[in-house]
């Protein structure tokens, strides 16, 4: 599986490259993720709860970086395992200055496997791509209310991440995203609306025909019955 | 016989319990202090196990074992025993631990088994073992697996080579070299997944103090279980009772002998308690194992007239990262040897290369091998007629074998038992009303539609068979049937029969042949299978065998009951034995049938045994054992009719024409009951149904949302008749039904859904014909 996008951070680089290293920024951020510590230099481990499709369960994780350029540019590599099966990625994470504002942009590919891999795989790609939307969007909000409590001297408010129902709605609009473009949707509604309604109309009508027709084969069969019994 | 119920449509007395929930299947059994296993899979394709860490998972509660494959070893359980090594092919029969030891070659490799005193509870745990892999590179397609550099998965099976096997008749090159036309295609068999709608199940009850096993399970074959269990569990075969009871399908998946089988029998002796296995349907996917999967490169020789001259082919298939029970028989003796199909094809040669992939394994599913070479067959014949301009209908009636009745030999050297290929090709194009048929499309063509038609013409090998011949085709084991019919003293009858019927009805149609023979009522009698304890030895029901070897042993037993009530009726009548003579359940002295002794009244004397003739033992009861002279090879042509969306790509079966002959019928309902699951189950093959792995070994389609199975309501009625053609190789002249269907139909359908495309130029198509891939043969 390919994961690339890119993502603008309203704030210069070196902050959001502090956040970046940051484990106790990333696990507030990343939905599902319960546990996140620095093992080595650049080395942590952790544990996340992950939700594809009809599956949930558990990932133990690990995460290296390495080829660290501060404040632009390091290689991440990962490592999870539960029950569901395993995830191995690699990537690279570049950071680009750009008036006031820092886009990032990243790259990798991943290999899942096991159940993830057998049941989950038809969503695993929105799974994923909501996965990083919400981090990103976490991690963008935590380092704007750093700033603010910086500039304010107050303590940095406290973000939650995201949860699981959360999360799951997250999926549920990327989805919507790919198959409704915005522009077209209330139309689709509406349309979607009236096909309901008129099917629903329809069931109630079909319903009503068998009932009258197995009454009509119950009367037959009742007459029938009652003929044999006289005759 | 007056009136004869062989041959009647009497409904199948299986239903009623399995409609109203009362069949009792493995996994409704509990026996008291029962504790459920689960099983740790590798989620890896290909791995180097690094180390497994139970004492999590041991100290969860309700825990009662966590065991690793040395354990199982170290308990003197062996490997899986594969039990079918075809001669002259070199076939490499590498280690196959019931749970891994070492390294995990597919995803869904045991790992570990955790047993609980709830099935919950079990779940917990096997998800809290950490296993660690050290990853290795994976293959999972048969013919990169032999190619230079791929991943090995065996170190005694170099080159991931199981086995090369040869077949051969007359001269191939010559006839290829003066033929006037050759085509060519390459097909790629899809990998299938039976889903059979009760997944697997085990449970056993170990008794230390006597060292004996009983063993419930899904099996198709509880007589081949308890033979291929005594070899690997180390509990000597007479101390092993192996029961199938009721089994909800099985269509090949249930013939191996699986390591859970065994599983459950380590366990419950190390716990000394029962221990029941039950497959989740995701397992099932993973765990039981897959159909077909050959890559194909095949062509055929013709002459202008479309006379074939010869078929030449390479196949590369698919066996799986282990090998299962029969998994080297289906794509050698099952498939290559019945490459002439109905035809006359004088020249035939080819090279089957079976291959170890990183995936499930691969054995028997309905068809067995037959599929794989009647697709090609057929396949090729319509290219013929595409090359040659001919109708398909005529390039098929060419080349027929000219109908027989006492044996026809073909260039694979098999001898066919008796055939007439031409009657049920004519009786399906008179059923089609084929030239109108052809008018129509034509008319729908010039609208701008997408119809075809689309022929399959097969003969199929079933009735597995002449034990002599199994044994010289490298299967381990016996072909033959027994059986056991027995009178109570109240005239009603048992028949014990080694075959394991699991949803094919014999339970009917045994009694209905019992009823006739011995003029007893068909509810008097009851047929019991599937226990090795209460059956005598059999082989099992695979290969459309149940009926045409089983029914022998059944009709050689009530030979022998009637020889016996005779001499006890010449007794009873006070006349010689040569003077009394049989009818309709009835023994009188010739001449006079009004003073007759029924058969109810002799199997009450020789129950009570007051008056016997001497030196005649008492009790009307006989068994026998049937062998049968050759196998037996039912045939039929069908014709389908598709159209196909211009828009979309989606195929729409409109018609659907089957003729089918499997000799005489016993009970017309369940034939035609057997033909519309195979036709249907074929088709699946043919528009929906595979089983894809990624480049990595990871099975993609491990759910029933990710795994198209056919569905009712995109099929039109079926119309079905038959032509009758009895076989001499078993006193019925019954041959088999169970896989016709399924041979015939994924051909019938692929033809025409190529001829339909055919006015768009479309030449290359590979099954599943889903939409999509329609769609996007059609863009060119």
């Amino acid at each position: 599986m390919k994961i690339e996008g890119s993502y603008t951070f309203q704030a210069p680089r070196d902050v959001v490259w502090q956040a970046l290293q940051d484990p106790d920024v990333l696990v507030k951020v990343m939905p599902g993720c319960e546990r996140l510590e620095a093992i080595g230099e650049h080395e942590y481990q952790g544990a996340m709860k992950i939700r594809v499709g009809p599956m949930q369960g558990a990932f133990d994780g690990k995460i290296a970086l390495a080829d660290l350029t501060p404040p632009e540019t390091y290689r991440m590599k990962v490592n999870g395992n539960g029950p569901l099966g395993f995830v191995n990625g690699e990537g690279q994470v570049r950071l680009e200055s750009q008036d006031g504002v820092t886009v990032m942009h990243y790259e990798g590919e991943a290999q899942v496997g096991g159940r993830v891999a057998s049941v989950g795989q038809r969503l695993l790609d929105s799974s994923a791509r909501a996965l990083t939307q919400q981090s990103l969007d976490g991690l963008n909000q935590q380092i704007l209310a750093r700033l603010q409590a910086q500039t304010v001297h107050a303590p940095p408010p406290v973000i939650e991440a995201p949860s699981q129902v959360e999360f799951a709605a997250g999926v549920a609009r990327n989805l919507l995203d790919e198959w409704l473009p915005a522009d077209k949707r209330p139309q689709l509604l509406t349309i979607g609306l009236a096909v309901l309604a008129s099917l629903f109309v329809l069931r109630i009508l079909d319903n009503w025909r068998i009932n009258r027709i197995a009454r009509k084969v119950a009367d037959e069969l009742w007459k029938k019955e009652v003929r044999a019994k006289k005759g | 016989m007056a009136s004869r119920i062989f041959g009647s449509g009497i409904k199948r007395r299986e239903d009623p319990r399995l409609i109203t929930g009362q069949a009792k299947y493995t996994d409704d059994l509990t026996l008291p202090g029962m504790a459920y296993m689960v099983v740790v899979r590798s989620p890896h394709a290909h791995a180097r196990i690094q180390s497994i860490d139970t004492s999590m998972a041991a100290m969860m509660p309700g825990v009662l074992g966590v065991f690793t494959g040395q354990a199982m070893q170290a308990a003197g359980f062996g490997n899986i025993p594969c039990a079918w090594v075809v001669p002259g092919s070199n076939t490499k029969t590498p280690a196959y631990p019931p749970i891994a030891i070492e390294r995990v070659r597919y995803v869904g490799n045991a790992v570990a088994v955790v047993v609980a005193t709830d099935r919950y509870r079990a779940r917990d745990a096997a998800e809290a073992v950490r296993v660690e892999y050290e990853p290795l590179p994976a293959v999972a397609n048969p013919y990169q697996a032999v190619q230079a550099g791929a991943p090995q998965l065996h170190d005694d099976a170099p080159d991931n080579l199981c086995f090369h096997w040869q077949v051969s008749g007359g001269d191939v090159d010559a006839a290829f070299s003066s033929a006037e036309v050759v085509v060519k295609d390459k097909i790629i068999n899809q990998r299938l997944i039976p889903t059979a709608m009760e997944p697997r199940a085990a449970l056993a009850q170990y008794n230390s103090a006597m060292n004996e096993v009983t063993l419930w399970v899904t099996s198709q074959n509880p007589h081949i279980a308890r033979f291929l269990l005594s070899l690997d569990t180390g509990i000597p075969e007479h101390k092993i009772r192996v029961i199938a009871p009721e089994v909800g399908g099985g269509f090949g998946s249930k013939i191996p002998h699986y390591p859970e089988d065994a599983m459950v029998i380590f366990a419950a002796k190390m716990l000394n308690r029962p221990v029941k296995w039950t497959e989740t349907r995701s397992e099932n996917y993973l765990a039981t194992i897959h159909g077909r999967d050959h890559v194909q490169e095949v062509e055929m020789a013709a002459m202008s007239d479309g006379r074939i001259v010869g078929l030449r082919g390479k196949v590369w298939a698919n066996l799986g990262a282990y090998l299962s029970t029969a998994s080297t028989g289906v794509p050698t003796i099952l498939h290559g040897l019945m490459l002439s199909g109905c035809y006359d094809i004088p020249n035939i040669h080819e090279d089957v290369y079976g291959t170890f992939t990183n995936t499930t394994p691969v054995d028997a599913y309905r068809g067995a091998g037959r599929p794989e070479a009647t697709f090609i067959v057929e396949r090729l014949v319509d290219l013929v007629a595409q090359a040659l301009q001919m109708d398909p209908a005529e390039v098929r009636r060419k080349n027929f074998i000219s109908p027989f009745d006492n044996g026809h030999t073909v260039a694979t050297g098999l001898i066919y038992d008796t055939g007439n290929y031409h009657g049920a090709l004519d009786k399906a194009l008179a059923m089609a009303d084929y030239p109108a048929m052809r008018q129509r499309q034509t008319e729908r063509r010039a609208q701008g539609k997408l119809v075809g038609i689309g022929f399959c013409s097969y003969a199929e090998i079933c009735g597995l068979g002449p034990s002599q011949v199994a044994g010289a085709v490298g299967f381990g084991g016996g072909l033959w049937e027994s059986a056991i019919v027995r009178f109570y003293p109240s005239g009603k009858v048992n028949v014990m029969v080694g075959v394991s019927p699991h949803g094919q009805g014999e339970e009917t149609t045994f009694a209905q042949i019992v009823a006739d023979e011995l003029g007893v009522a068909v509810d008097d009698v009851e047929v019991l299978h599937g226990d090795t304890d209460q059956t005598p030895m059999g082989w099992g029901t695979y290969g459309s065998r149940t009926t045409a070897v089983g029914s022998g042993a059944m009709m050689a037993a009530i030979k022998k009951i009637k020889e016996k009530a005779k001499i006890v009726a010449a007794h009873l009548l006070e006349a010689a034995v040569e003077d009394i003579e049989y009818s309709d359940g009835k023994f009188y002295v010739k001449g006079s049938p009004g003073k007759a002794k029924t058969i109810q009244d002799i199997a009450l004397m020789a129950n009570v045994a007051w008056n016997m003739p001497a030196g005649v033992e008492p009790g009307l009861e006989a068994s026998a054992f049937f062998d049968p002279p050759n196998f037996v090879y039912p045939f039929g042509t069908h014709i389908a009719q598709v159209e196909v969306d211009r828009e979309t790509g989606a195929v729409s079966l409109q018609r659907y024409i089957a003729v089918d002959d499997c000799g005489r019928v016993i009970n017309p309902m369940i034939v035609q009951g057997q033909i519309h699951g195979g036709i249907v189950q074929g088709v699946g093959q043919a528009l929906w149904e595979e089983a894809v792995y990624d480049e990595n070994g990871q099975l993609l389609t491990g759910s029933m949302m990710d795994y198209a199975l056919p569905r009712a309501d995109t099929f039109p009625q079926f119309e079905l008749a038959m032509t009758e053609t009895p076989t001499n190789v078993n006193p019925l002249g019954v041959k088999g039904i169970g896989e016709t269907g399924t041979i015939a139909s994924t051909a019938a359908v692929y033809n025409a859904v190529m001829d339909a495309l055919a006015p768009l130029g479309v030449k290359e198509l590979n099954m599943p014909l889903t939409a999509e891939r329609v769609w996007r043969a059609m863009q060119g």
